[in-house]
């Protein structure tokens, strides 16, 4: 057993986003391919948890559904377990930043958007930050603020995220 | 002790950081550190960046931090591994 699980599955999913990109480039030859990523947005021990597995689900249909109706084909698709939560992928028939705007707006806009992060990369794997398309941060479902110095400052308790995820999700 | 080869720890999913090592010539350690939170947090990064390296004597190497919002432990930890895979024979 690894000193580090979570930090083994993030580090597994971030290989797994470059293989897939050389794989698909194989299979599609001809395609210019981004590729999507929906994990839990919560303290790896709610992802855990088995509550919220669901939702990797929803998001995958709900973008599945937008790119249909985008007129964007995907050429591939598939959701996997990691020992910190469960995951899933799709690879779309797009520019990243077409995908990109599409994710972020599922994020915003679905009502359960804030527990979900779609991360979005290009044909070879490369990941693209909202700061790099323009797009405002990530709100800590919390407070508010920047999330990432919410997370990184450790500002708030997992009781305190879990009430939150609870409350959004009864919404 | 030097950096043997180039390699990477981490990744650039959110509150993870991707370090690379490349060897470099001579004795001397390059450091870059890139973070989304420079502002608040980028002096500590390299403070611990730079004590590890130090504690673990690494030597001739560059060290790129991409920062995505790391605690401190998972930045420890990433940089244990990537010092260990870079000095593995």
């Amino acid at each position: 057993m690894s000193r580090h699980p979570v930090l083994d599955a993030r580090e597994l999913r971030w290989r797994k986003k470059r293989e897939l990109a050389g794989e698909t480039a194989r299979q599609f030859p001809e395609a210019r391919a981004a590729f999507a990523f929906c994990t839990l947005r919560m303290p790896a021990a709610l992802r855990i948890s088995g509550k919220y597995h669901g939702l990797v689900a929803l998001f995958q249909n709900a973008l599945r559904k937008t790119l249909g109706s985008s007129g964007i084909a995907i050429l591939a698709f598939g959701t996997e377990q990691y020992v910190d939560g469960p995951g899933s992928w799709l690879a779309a028939e797009c520019d990243a930043m077409t995908l990109k705007r599409l994710a972020v707006e599922l994020e915003e806009e679905h009502p359960q958007g804030a527990l979900i992060d779609i991360d979005v990369a290009d044909s070879v794997g490369n990941p693209l930050s909202r700061r790099d398309m323009g797009y405002p941060a990530r709100k800590c479902l919390v407070c508010g603020e920047d999330a990432v110095l919410c997370s990184a400052g450790e500002n708030h308790s997992l009781s305190e995220i879990a009430d939150r995820v609870e409350r959004m999700l009864a919404k | 002790m030097k950096a043997l080869e180039a390699v990477t720890a981490g990744s650039l999913e959110s509150s993870d950081v991707l370090i690379t090592i490349t060897p470099l010539d001579g004795e001397g350690v390059e450091y870059v550190i890139d973070s989304i939170v420079i502002k608040q947090f980028g002096k500590r990064i390299r403070q611990v960046t730079e004590e590890m390296t130090r504690q673990a004597g690494l030597g001739g190497a560059r060290i790129h931090v991409q920062d995505r919002g790391a605690l401190e432990c998972t930045l420890r930890a990433r940089l244990e591994t990537a010092i260990e895979r870079s000095t593995a024979s």
